[in-house]
């Protein structure tokens, strides 16, 4: 049975309980009111009319004529009882089987000669285990000869309404069972199509939707009813096939985008490929020199950035391929590409490539920068740009000549305890303009000093508040520096900012390099 | 226990059965003379009231069969027609508007009841110039004696009330002055508690409680209610007036309920069908309903040989083989010769004999011219006629019973014995 079914029949079960207790009600009153009018008419005419025929017999005292006279109105419908009193108050004749009741004696009892009401009385009495009555008496010559009693039996009146209503309650019972069963069949017309839509639906719930086909399927089972019916149903069920097509697509189009989404990840992972395996990656790189320390760490975004560091003695020039390092100048680089992924991983090599292939002792930082510059500025039609730190160290006296290409200026931190920013100043960051001008600084190392290079991974790293990190925090972070090793000092920097972001996504590279010179 | 359906049904049966042989006989039957003289009677043949029915008709037509045997009356005989009423008004009526009509009969004999009688009285009244009158009815109610009624009756048998007086005033004389009465709810029990009341008047007394029951109660009802009500006044005897089969069962029932005082009953009751029931009632149960009993009669006791009538109604009645009237059908259950008598002797049928003796003596009176008009002045002369009682039957234009002595028995050893003593009651 569906549940459309069960409540139409709760409610036409209150409906027609409504209707048989109205009509009940209603014809019991009926009945019982017609019945109750006519049994008061016809106890007072038949109380009239033996009280009018029966004064001589009265007179004569002929009881068994009395008797008989009675007897035949006992065959009619209603008439419970007759009873007639002599002018002594004695009963002479009475119809009582098997004794008078003691009410009836009592009543006949105060109709004596002393008595005399000409008028009819009609009383309604009620009888211990003998039933309910309309008692009407009628006086005989006026109260002179005698009384005639008689009974209308009320129990009639009330086995008459009990019958009717019983017959009315069969019929109200037909027509519920008719209704049922027409509504069944309605219902079940309206509802099978609506049990189907509500199945499909639940399999539609229940499907992992992976498969289209599944989901087609479903629609191609419905499309019978969206077609057939017109009314709401079948809207609905135009609804559904049209809901589920657009399920479909929607899932066709969703497993492009992720298949397409693969593809572009496959291609992150490509530029972090080319990321990492460009940049070295091997510490300490310069084991047997023990002038310097150098450390370095990337952590790549999950977008790739085209962060890069490098650091290099220079190799021998011409034929001598196998002669050893020049190892005398160091040189270091860190930079940023703006943009991500591939394009800026390439941008990335080719830089770091070019500033291996400019960089000499002949030259500047500065003039490096300068060479490498125009070549990256030429040609450079995605008007991609990097900013660049380059500087030069001289091993052995610790001279340490630099420059930057609008790249956050790295940090000096002394032996001492005190932190201090390089100068700023060097020129635009590489690839805007092929004629921009860059001036190389200078310092001098003294043992212990470590050199700390950064991108703005660092600095920019947000929290969850989109806080950044901050200059000031970096700065605030390394005067309470408490190791003194380059792979000390980027792991307590890297720690600070991973505990700052806590779960945020990294936006950016991460790019730190730590030099620190030995020599005294 | 015997199939006794509703009475109205065998007796519509028997209507319609009736009503065919009628049509098949009247025109044979319609002639008067001819040498037959035709009486009707309509009594119950079926029904919880049957015995008496057949009981008087066949004490009537062992009495008819010998007259016709010997001749019949001035060279005509009698032929009685019966029909069934089962003891109901409607059927009563009926019957006498068929006789009178159909039939054409001569005059109507020995209807049996009270209730039936009662309503059969108009009818007479209303054939008054065809002069058709009612002989001894087989009840002792008052209208069929009184005005205006008795102008069409002759009765033979004494009155409820005589019967009634007579067994009030012997109750009284032996100090029993509390009596209730057990009475059927009709004209027959109204008739008897008339009396009673009546009688009972005479000594200053009243009905110390009263009882009823419906006609056609058989006696395997129970009749507790009417023993409750009558016991909760602690009666010193109780007249019941009522037919056979009821009075036994109230009888079993007051003996049951503890009820032992005196029970007496009149005529009408069937002395001898109440006594079967009760010996037969007190074979199945072990216990003897049969003491304290009294019976009032209208007849002398059948086996009282001293008296004339009383041999000469066993002599017939020894020679004659009982039957029903051919206009019921027999063979059917309820309609059949009571075939556990002890034998087929009874004051019912007693009554019937001396019915029939005395209306043959009539009939002769009358001479053979048949004359309607002259049966009333016949019978009314007749006058210190020994029928063989020792009571000599006298009619007047004042009197219309022919006897008025009451006869009381008692039941001992299982048949009915004349009360001698009355202080056999007195305990």
């Amino acid at each position: 049975m569906s549940r459309l079914f069960k409540k139409t029949l709760i409610i036409m079960i209150i409906l027609f309980g409504i209707v048989a207790t109205a009509t009940s009600a209603l014809s019991g009153w009926n009945i019982y009111k017609g019945l109750s009018d006519e049994f008061e008419a016809k106890g007072s005419s038949i109380a009239l009319s033996i009280s009018d025929s029966s004064v001589d017999m009265l007179i004569n005292s002929e009881p068994a004529t009395l008797q008989s006279v009675i007897d035949q109105y006992l065959n009619i419908l209603g008439v419970a009882y007759i009873v007639i009193v002599d002018s002594t108050g004695d009963i002479v004749s009475h119809t009582f089987v098997p004794g008078i009741p003691d009410g009836v004696a009592a009543l006949s009892e105060r109709l004596d000669s002393k008595y005399l009401n000409s008028n009819r009385e009609i009383l309604p009495l009620t009888y211990d285990n003998v039933g309910d009555f309309l008692n009407i008496t009628s006086p005989v010559l006026g109260g002179v000869a005698g009384y005639v009693m008689v009974g209308m039996d009320r129990g009639i009146i009330k086995s008459q309404i009990i019958s009717i209503v019983l017959k009315q309650q069969v019929l109200v019972f037909v027509l519920f069972i008719l209704t049922i069963a027409l509504s069944y069949l309605l219902i079940g017309r309206i509802s099978s199509p609506l049990n189907t839509l509500a199945d499909n639906a639940s399999k539609l719930a229940q499907s992992d939707l992976s498969d289209i086909s599944d989901i087609d399927k479903l629609s191609a089972e419905i499309e019978p009813i969206a077609q057939s019916s017109k009314d709401e149903i079948g809207d609905l069920a135009r609804s559904f096939v049209h809901m589920e097509r657009r399920l479909s697509e929607s899932i066709r189009n969703l497993t492009e985008t992720v298949a397409a989404k693969e593809r572009i990840e496959g291609e992150l992972n490509v530029a972090r490929e080319i990321q990492l395996s460009i940049l070295p990656q091997k510490f300490p790189p310069f084991p047997h020199v023990k002038e310097i320390d150098i450390d370095a760490k990337i952590v790549p975004a999950k977008e790739v950035g085209g962060d890069l560091y490098d650091f290099f003695f220079l190799e021998p020039e011409g034929d001598n391929a196998i002669a050893e390092l020049i190892e005398d100048k160091l040189f270091i680089v860190i930079g940023d590409v703006s943009g991500k992924g591939v394009p800026a991983a390439l941008f990335m090599a080719v830089t770091k490539t070019l500033i291996k292939a400019t960089a000499s002792t002949e030259l500047s930082p500065g003039q490096v920068l300068e060479r490498v510059n125009k070549e990256l500025a030429k040609d450079n039609d995605a008007c991609m740009f990097v900013t660049l730190f380059f500087g030069m160290l001289d091993i052995h006296t610790g001279q340490f000549t630099y420059c930057s290409a609008g790249h956050n200026p790295p940090y000096l931190l002394s032996q001492d305890g005190s932190v201090e920013m390089l100068d700023k100043k060097g020129g635009m960051c590489l690839g805007v303009m092929d004629d921009a001008e860059y001036v190389s600084s200078a310092l001098t190392l003294k043992k212990g000093d470590i050199l700390f290079l950064y991108t703005d991974g660092v600095t920019e790293a947000m929290d969850g508040d989109n806080n950044q990190y901050s200059d000031e925090r970096l700065d605030e972070l390394l005067k309470n520096r408490a190791v003194s090793d380059t792979e000390g000092i980027i792991n307590y920097v890297f720690e600070d900012v991973q505990k700052f972001s806590g779960d945020t996504p990294q936006s950016d590279d991460i790019t730190m390099l730590a030099l620190r010179y030995n020599k005294s | 226990m015997r199939y006794r359906p509703d009475y109205m049904k065998p007796a519509l049966r028997i209507i319609s059965v009736i009503y065919i042989i009628c049509i098949l006989f009247s025109i044979s039957s319609r002639a008067q003379d001819h040498g037959k003289i035709l009486i009707g009677m309509s009594a119950p043949f079926s029904g919880p009231s049957r015995d008496l029915g057949i009981e008087l008709y066949n004490g009537m037509t062992a009495y008819l069969d010998y007259v016709n045997k010997n001749g019949g009356v001035n060279g005509k005989k009698i032929e009685l027609i019966a029909y069934d009423d089962g003891y109901n008004p409607l059927p009563a009526i009926n019957n006498t508007l068929k006789l009178i009509d159909q039939d054409n009969v001569f005059l109507l004999v020995s209807y049996v009841g009270t209730p039936t009688v009662t309503r059969v009285l108009p009818v007479l009244k209303i054939y008054e110039d065809k002069d058709v009158f009612l002989f001894f009815p087989f009840t002792g109610a008052e209208p069929q004696r009184q005005a205006p009624y008795k102008d069409y009756v002759f009765n033979l048998r004494p009155s409820y009330i005589q019967e009634t007086a007579g067994l009030v005033n012997n109750l009284v004389k032996i100090k029993k002055p509390n009596i209730a009465v057990f009475y059927q709810a009709d004209a027959y029990g109204r008739s008897g508690w008339d009396g009673v009341r009546r009688a009972l008047d005479k000594h200053g007394l009243d009905i110390v409680a009263e009882a009823t029951y419906h006609r056609g109660a058989e006696f395997d009802s129970s009749f507790s209610e009417q023993v409750d009500i009558i016991k909760r006044a602690e009666p010193d005897a109780v007249i019941s007036i009522g037919a056979y089969e009821a009075s036994a069962g109230f009888v079993r029932d007051a003996r049951e309920g503890g009820l032992d005082v005196p029970i007496a009953n009149v005529s009408f009751v069937g002395s001898e069908s109440m006594l079967e029931l009760l010996l037969q009632a007190g074979q199945e149960n072990s216990k003897d309903y049969t003491q304290n009993l009294i019976n009032s009669e209208v007849v002398p006791n059948y086996l009282d040989s001293s008296i004339p009538a009383v041999m000469e109604y066993r002599d017939l009645m020894a020679e004659y083989s009982p039957r029903m009237p051919d206009t019921v059908e027999t063979g059917n259950a309820h309609a059949h010769i009571s075939e556990n008598k002890k034998d087929k002797y009874g004051f019912v049928s007693f009554e019937g004999f001396l019915n029939a003796k005395l209306l043959v003596e009539a009939l002769n009176r009358l001479g053979g011219e048949l004359d309607k008009d002259k049966i009333k002045r016949t019978v009314e002369n007749i006058s210190d006629y020994d029928i063989g009682l020792g009571e000599y039957v006298s009619f007047s234009a004042n009197n219309n019973q022919g006897l008025s002595r009451v006869y009381y028995n008692t039941a001992e050893n299982g048949r009915y014995v004349p009360i001698k003593n009355w202080s056999i009651f007195e305990k």
